[in-house]
């Protein structure tokens, strides 16, 4: 059997394909976060906020709860017991190492107003937040969009 | 620049390369100097006989050849051609005159010349050519002129079949690299280790029951790591002595984009472990009181850690 030789359209058709295999086993390929990966992980830590300047301080405690992919947040203030933030993050993309989440809020209810954590709330609510995962050793580390760093699975 | 070229039968005659070049399939079938010749002479009298001697002299002029050296360069030239001696499609046999190339499978083609010329450098340089006709004649029977017999020898090597394990070869060395090459993109895009966060130990050793971890991004200088420890080394040594006192460890992360500083850590002893993720603004704005409220908060979390029972 002799094998025509391929014309030029077919072979650059054929690496086209080649490319866009590639490119979707990339994509797809690229590992699954463990924050994701772990299914009904749960767990809490604290978060801080500080200003040096005003000598103001908040502290609230974080809860943390991922079934199916998705992560169950809740947020209570030990200082306040009307403070309470409850939401689901919806992983919406991964770019760039980064895992954008959709926050759907539950409950939010806060009496006080100018609290430090207004501005986090108000770019869960309002933005698409990222946390991105960073591999340490034998530690798994995740950087939230605003600096938040906590080792997950998390132990408060 | 287009150029002109004959085709028989949809094949180009590139006399500079002394090839031919099929215009569709772009396949090229190197040719001998006197067979591309002879089908140049026959191109340019499409439809015209040609005798014998008019050929012999036209295309091999005044060198002494053998018998059969036309006959043979009229079979590569069928061959070459898709044409065979039995059917005479393009070529034609006239008993007891000569030669005929068929008006209908002729024309005058204009190609781009630099399109010619790329075909030609992509086909491989070392494809020998069709036999020349002094070659092979003296393995090959004659043809005679009136009867035009079948070759008895092997066709003369076409092109094509010599072709294919280079083309093969080619083909997927390209297709390789190209996996390879789309693949780099697409980590560099996807998931590429550019404006990544990572995380690396500095001060190793330096602390017997603390670890410290800068996080920052791929590739900016690390001079924060280096100046937020200036600001707290102080605190650091107290804070190991007490945490060897306690039988705990703690592991601290930071990261700051300037405006604010995230400073993390967690506090572990065998049975239990604490974690506190501070975000401290105005960390620059006083030294002291950052140290303070670091050994304060830092303090909190060890009392909240669970002793643990003696066995």
């Amino acid at each position: 059997m002799n094998w025509r030789p391929a014309k030029r359209s077919k072979l650059t058709i054929v690496l086209a394909l080649v490319v866009a295999a590639v490119s979707a086993s990339v994509y797809f390929l690229q590992p699954t976060p463990p924050m994701l990966r772990d299914n009904n992980v749960e767990g809490g830590f604290q978060m801080g906020f500080y200003d040096v300047m005003s000598q103001k301080k908040e502290i609230y405690d974080i809860s943390l709860k991922s079934t199916r992919g998705v992560m169950m947040a809740n947020i209570t203030s030990p200082d306040d017991n009307r403070f309470v933030l409850k939401g689901k993050f919806t992983p919406r993309e991964k770019k760039r190492g980064k895992i954008y989440f959709n926050l759907s809020p539950i409950f939010y209810g806060s009496e006080k107003k100018g609290l430090m954590i207004d501005g986090l709330v108000d770019q869960l609510m309002y933005s698409n937040y990222w946390m991105e995962p960073v591999y340490l050793d034998n530690q798994s580390l995740v950087v939230g969009q605003n600096g938040t760093i906590f080792v997950y699975p998390v132990q408060n | 620049m287009n150029k002109c070229y004959r085709s028989v039968n949809n094949w180009l005659i590139d006399v500079p390369s002394g090839s031919i070049l099929h215009l569709t399939t772009g396949e090229r079938k190197r040719l001998g100097e006197y067979q591309l010749k002879l089908l140049d002479i026959l191109a340019q009298g499409a439809g015209n006989i040609f005798t014998r001697e008019e050929l012999t002299n036209l295309v091999w002029e005044r060198r002494v050849i053998g018998n059969n050296s036309l006959p043979n360069a009229i079979h590569a030239l069928r061959t070459a051609l898709e044409d065979d001696g039995k059917t005479q499609r393009i070529i034609k046999t006239i008993p007891r005159k000569g030669y005929l190339l068929e008006a209908d499978y002729c024309c005058v083609v204009e190609k781009d010349e630099d399109e010619v010329n790329e075909a030609h450098e992509e086909a491989p340089a070392d494809e020998p050519p069709l036999p020349l006709p002094g070659e092979a004649a003296h393995d090959r029977p004659p043809e005679p002129i009136g009867e035009d017999a079948a070759p008895v020898s092997a066709p003369a090597p076409i092109a094509v079949a010599q072709r294919r394990p280079r083309s093969l070869l080619t083909f997927l060395m390209v297709a390789l690299l190209s996996a390879l090459v789309t693949a780099s993109v697409c980590w560099y895009l996807f998931d590429g280790s550019r404006d990544r966060l990572a995380a690396h130990e500095i001060q190793s050793g330096v602390y017997s029951n603390i670890r410290i971890y800068a996080i920052e991004t791929t590739g900016e200088p690390a001079y924060m790591s280096a100046n937020l420890y200036s600001k707290l080394k102080d605190l650091l040594y107290g804070l190991d002595q007490l945490l060897r006192l306690q039988s705990a460890t703690m592991n601290i992360y930071f990261y700051s984009n300037n405006s604010s500083l995230s400073y993390s850590f967690m506090l572990s002893n065998p049975c239990d472990k604490k974690q506190l993720a501070m975000t401290i603004y105005h960390w620059r704005t006083d030294t002291v009181q950052l140290n303070n409220l670091i050994l304060r908060e830092t303090r909190r979390k060890l009392n909240e850690l669970a002793t643990c029972k003696a066995k």
